[in-house]
This record gives C-alpha cells, sequence and structure tokens, in this order.
C-alpha cells in the first residue's frame, strides 16, 4: 500500500483558510491528506500544537498564514514564524525531523498557491516516510 | 473476640489508600507544616494539614482538585514534620489515584508543552539527535567512564527564549573536557520523567525509567552525572524503586566538580569577581540531601564572595513552581518574596537547577518595569566554567 502522509494544516482565518476556501471553490486539487484546523491567527500556534499534532501521529505540519507584512493583526505572522524557529530544533533532537515542519504564506486571493505549496509539501512529507509516532502499519 | 481484626481491616480498606503513605504516627496535626507552606504564605486557605485531615475523614476523593494542585511538593513541610509526613509523596501518590478521575488531566502551565515532550519520547521507535546543540569545541562520546545525562536541556530553550538553557550543558562539558573526561552523551537519552512522575502519570514514567535504565546499562558507564537537580532526584532516588540498580554511581555536577577541583583535576584559577547567594534546589536539597557540594564549588571559585541567605537548606524557600503544574499570581508572590530576600544579600543569584533558572528569570523576565533590583539568575555549572581559564 502506498504511503499517504497526513498533514495538520494550521490556516489563519484572513489568509490561509480564505486562500484554501477559494482553492476548494475553484476545484482545485490537492492532496486529500491535509487536514485544515482554522485559527483566528497563525500568531496562536504554539509549540503544543505542533507536537500535539505529531503525538497524535500526523506526519507533517504545515502552517499556512498571511504574507509577512500583511497580517490582519499587523505581527501574528511575525510571532508564529519566531514560536516555529524554536520548535522546530526541538522535532530535530526528538527524532521527528524539522523538515516535518513547514511554515508558508498564501493571501486570500490565492487559492491555487495554497493548493500548489500544499501539494509540494505532502509530496515532501511522501518523499521523508511516515512519522516515527505513526501508530498505523509503515 | 475474633471479629476484631476484620473490623479493623474493614477500617484499614475505608481509608484513604494515599494514606498508607504516611509514617506509623502519621500526622498529629500540629499544623508546623502549614506554617512553613510556602503557599500558605500567599493563600491562608491552603493547609497541608487540613488536607491530610480531610483525607483521614473523608477517603478516597475528600482532597479538593485545587489543594491538589497547588502544592508545589517542595518539602518544605516535611522538613519540619515532628513524624515526618512525607507529604510530597502523600499529594503525588493523591494526583496519580485522582488523575483518571479528574475533568482535566494535570494542569501544565505551558499548555502542555512539558508533558507532551515527555509523552512523545516515551514512544519506541524514536532515533532522537540529542547533540545539535553542544556546537564546536567540545568533546563527547559514545562510549566512557562518565555518563552525562542531559535532561531536558536540549528542549527547553524552544520554549523559554529567555533562557539560554543548553550553556548549562556547553558549561558541564567544558568543565569534564578540562578534567579529561570525555562524556557520554547518548542519542538514545530520555526524558528522566520528573514532571510525569509528579503529575501523577505512571504509566508514561515508568516507560521512560525504563528506557534510560536500559540505555544507561549498555554503556557500562561507572558514573553518571546530570546538571538538573530534578534528574538527578528521579535516577538518585525513585529508579532504583521502579527499574532496580542502574549499575551507576548517579552524581549531581556540584559533586563531581567538588571532587575534581579537590584533587586538582580541574583548575579554577581565573577570578569571577561576583558577590552571590545560593538557592538550595527542592530536589536537589531536602530530596535528595545535598546541601554541600554547591557551596564547596562556590567557594572554590576565585573572586565569587559567597554570602548565604537567612533561609537555606531544609529551610530553604521553594523557586514557586512545582513540576511545572503550579504558576499563578501566588507563584509570582513567592518569587518577589525570594528575589528581595536574595536581593538584600547578593548581585547574583546562583542555583544548581535550570529550573529554579528557569522560574526566577520568568519573574525577571516578565516584569521588566518592576522595582526589584537588578539581580542576575546564574547556575553553577556556568559559574563555575567562567573561572576556567
Amino acid at each position: 500500500m502506498s504511503f499517504e502522509p497526513a498533514v495538520a494544516a494550521f490556516c489563519c482565518n484572513w489568509c490561509g483558510y480564505s486562500a484554501a476556501d477559494q482553492a476548494g471553490a475553484a476545484k482545485l486539487e490537492y492532496p486529500a491528506g491535509v487536514r485544515i484546523v482554522r485559527l483566528q491567527c497563525t500568531g496562536m500556534v504554539d509549540p503544543y500544537f505542533v507536537l500535539r499534532a505529531f503525538e497524535r501521529g500526523y506526519d507533517g505540519v504545515l502552517v499556512v498564514g498571511c504574507h509577512f507584512g500583511s497580517c490582519h493583526y499587523k505581527s501574528g505572522n511575525h510571532q508564529a514564524r519566531e514560536q516555529l524557529d524554536r520548535v522546530a530544533p526541538m522535532l530535530q533532537a526528538l527524532g521527528i525531523g524539522q523538515q516535518r515542519l513547514l511554515m508558508t504564506a498564501a493571501s486570500a486571493a490565492e487559492g491555487p498557491v495554497f493548493a500548489a505549496k500544499a501539494t509540494e509539501f505532502v509530496e515532501l512529507v511522501k518523499r521523508l516516510g511516515p512519522s516515527p509516532l505513526r501508530e498505523v502499519a509503515r | 473476640m475474633s471479629s476484631a481484626a476484620p473490623a479493623l481491616a474493614a477500617v484499614g480498606d475505608a481509608l484513604d489508600p494515599a494514606l498508607r503513605i504516611l509514617t506509623t504516627e502519621g500526622c498529629v496535626q500540629c499544623n508546623k507544616c502549614t506554617f512553613n507552606c510556602p503557599v500558605h504564605r500567599v493563600d491562608v486557605t491552603f493547609s497541608p494539614r487540613k488536607v491530610i485531615l480531610q483525607a483521614y475523614l473523608g477517603g478516597g476523593d475528600a482532597v479538593s482538585e485545587r489543594d491538589l494542585w497547588a502544592c508545589l511538593t517542595c518539602g518544605e513541610c516535611q522538613a519540619v514534620c515532628p513524624t515526618e509526613v512525607p507529604y510530597p509523596a502523600f499529594i503525588r501518590a493523591k494526583r496519580e489515584q485522582l488523575r483518571p478521575v479528574m475533568d482535566r488531566a494535570a494542569p501544565c502551565k505551558h499548555g502542555g508543552f512539558k508533558e507532551v515532550v515527555a509523552r512523545i519520547q516515551a514512544r519506541p521507535g524514536l532515533k532522537p539527535d540529542r547533540r545539535a546543540w553542544i556546537g564546536e569545541g567540545l568533546k563527547v562520546a559514545d562510549k566512557g567512564e562518565v555518563v552525562y545525562f542531559t535532561g531536558c536541556l536540549p528542549y527547553l530553550d524552544g520554549i523559554f527564549s529567555y533562557c539560554d538553557s543548553a550553556s548549562i550543558g556547553r558549561a558541564a562539558i567544558r568543565l569534564m573536557n578540562a578534567a579529561g573526561i570525555v562524556p557520554v552523551v547518548a542519542n538514545a537519552e530520555r526524558c528522566c520523567g520528573h514532571d510525569s512522575l509528579w503529575n501523577g502519570d505512571t504509566e508514561t514514567y515508568r516507560k521512560l525509567a525504563g528506557a534510560n535504565a536500559a540505555w544507561i546499562r549498555k554503556t557500562g558507564a561507572k558514573r553518571l552525572v546530570t546538571t538538573c537537580a530534578e534528574c538527578y532526584s528521579m535516577l538518585k532516588h525513585e529508579y532504583p524503586k521502579v527499574t532496580g540498580d542502574l549499575g551507576v554511581e548517579v552524581l549531581h555536577f556540584s559533586e563531581l566538580l567538588e571532587e575534581l577541583v579537590a584533587s586538582g583535576k580541574v583548575k579554577l584559577t581565573k577570578p569571577v569577581d561576583l558577590q552571590v547567594t545560593y538557592q538550595d534546589p527542592c530536589r536537589l536539597g531536602r530530596h535528595a540531601k545535598e546541601y554541600d557540594a554547591p557551596r564547596a564549588v562556590l567557594k572554590a571559585i576565585p573572586g565569587v564572595k559567597f554570602v548565604e541567605m537567612d533561609r537555606i537548606r531544609e529551610n530553604s524557600m521553594c523557586c514557586g513552581v512545582g513540576a511545572y503544574s503550579t504558576c499563578d499570581a501566588q507563584t509570582k508572590f513567592m518569587q518577589q518574596e525570594r528575589l528581595e530576600e536574595a536581593a538584600s544579600k547578593a548581585e547574583t543569584l546562583v542555583t544548581a537547577c535550570p529550573h529554579c533558572r528557569i522560574h526566577f528569570s520568568c519573574y525577571i523576565d516578565g516584569r521588566p518595569v518592576d522595582p526589584l533590583p537588578a539581580l542576575k539568575i546564574v547556575d553553577l555549572t556556568v559559574l563555575a566554567a567562567q573561572a576556567l581559564e
């Protein structure tokens, strides 16, 4: 059986989620393993969210916010960047691997960008293989 | 008269099982614990004596969730108790007992961060990479006489950005290298399980202890050293209860350093001109009874003027947080009180536990406008490494 990665995608309400919405409305395809969690702003992403997603068996964590400079709350995406920069070495130390975490941006009008980036990330995770914390058969 | 024995047994069964931990004399309700409790000083409604009385009278679920988690398990109550009631151990048993039936699991004040890191490490099949933080110029090995148990140092900076916790590990390796010791830093290492155990998550704790015991035995080392007071109390006093003998002598880094300085293998020669005072970490002091080694190290550093605070050793005041499960406005009052005491004696507060350092630094970092005098919180190992040429 081929490996279909499960990816938790934390998307902000204003950009990432709207972009995903637009991708859906335009019937663009991206892998079904991307499970979207809508947040008001990526600024609320906490190291715990990331670690909990991996603990639950996700193979990758994607954070999609606004482009830098256009955060709805001015600096939320910068906060997220800071948090994720700190959690990445931790993932490496735990043996999960920091490549499984990616933060990217897609504005509300960028449905195709969201679909392309999600597909690209899923392809990357597919090459990395299942997360060491995944409990289902490999 | 034959009916007396079963009747007594029945009374015993009705008692709260966690109370079996108490000494045979039991609690005599003298209330000394309450007057020494740091939580009681900031919240008069909290009383260890009352909690024990409730448990005596009411059985299994008589202790309120709030009382259960307000305890810092620092052990100041046990240190003054005339019958030596092990109140922290009682609270630990209580947490283990009540955790499954509580609405919410142990309240880790960092959004569950510490717990999730421990639970992930308890999973089999991980291949951690625990050496990235060490950096260039420091020597570590896979096999050797001395194991350096790093604990959560590689993870702490992920959340406590205001505290370069990995610097403690680097200082320890530098000091050991200076003495010709190339310590084993194992990728197979797991969290020591301190927080899991004290927050009642015994299942995770047992897995972590088992995994750690296995790799420690495999290294064939004779000694194991750690810079963390929590890891030390776990490995030395708690692990043997669940994993049997580890086959190594467990040392806190201050004990090793005291020995290395005394034998002349490490030469602390560069003067560090500071007036310092020392915070006894509860896990190293009251839990593991090591008070003298850190003081001996401080006295061995040239230029350091060491002044004691008023409340020291068994009576030392807690840093305000135990196992990351308690931190609120009351904690801040405790920290303010202790830091004022320290600031009245010295400009630098030295501690031998990375967690005391984090909790105190958190207080200082979080309140930049507070009138608290400029006080630096420094780890003992880092201070000692400054005295290396």
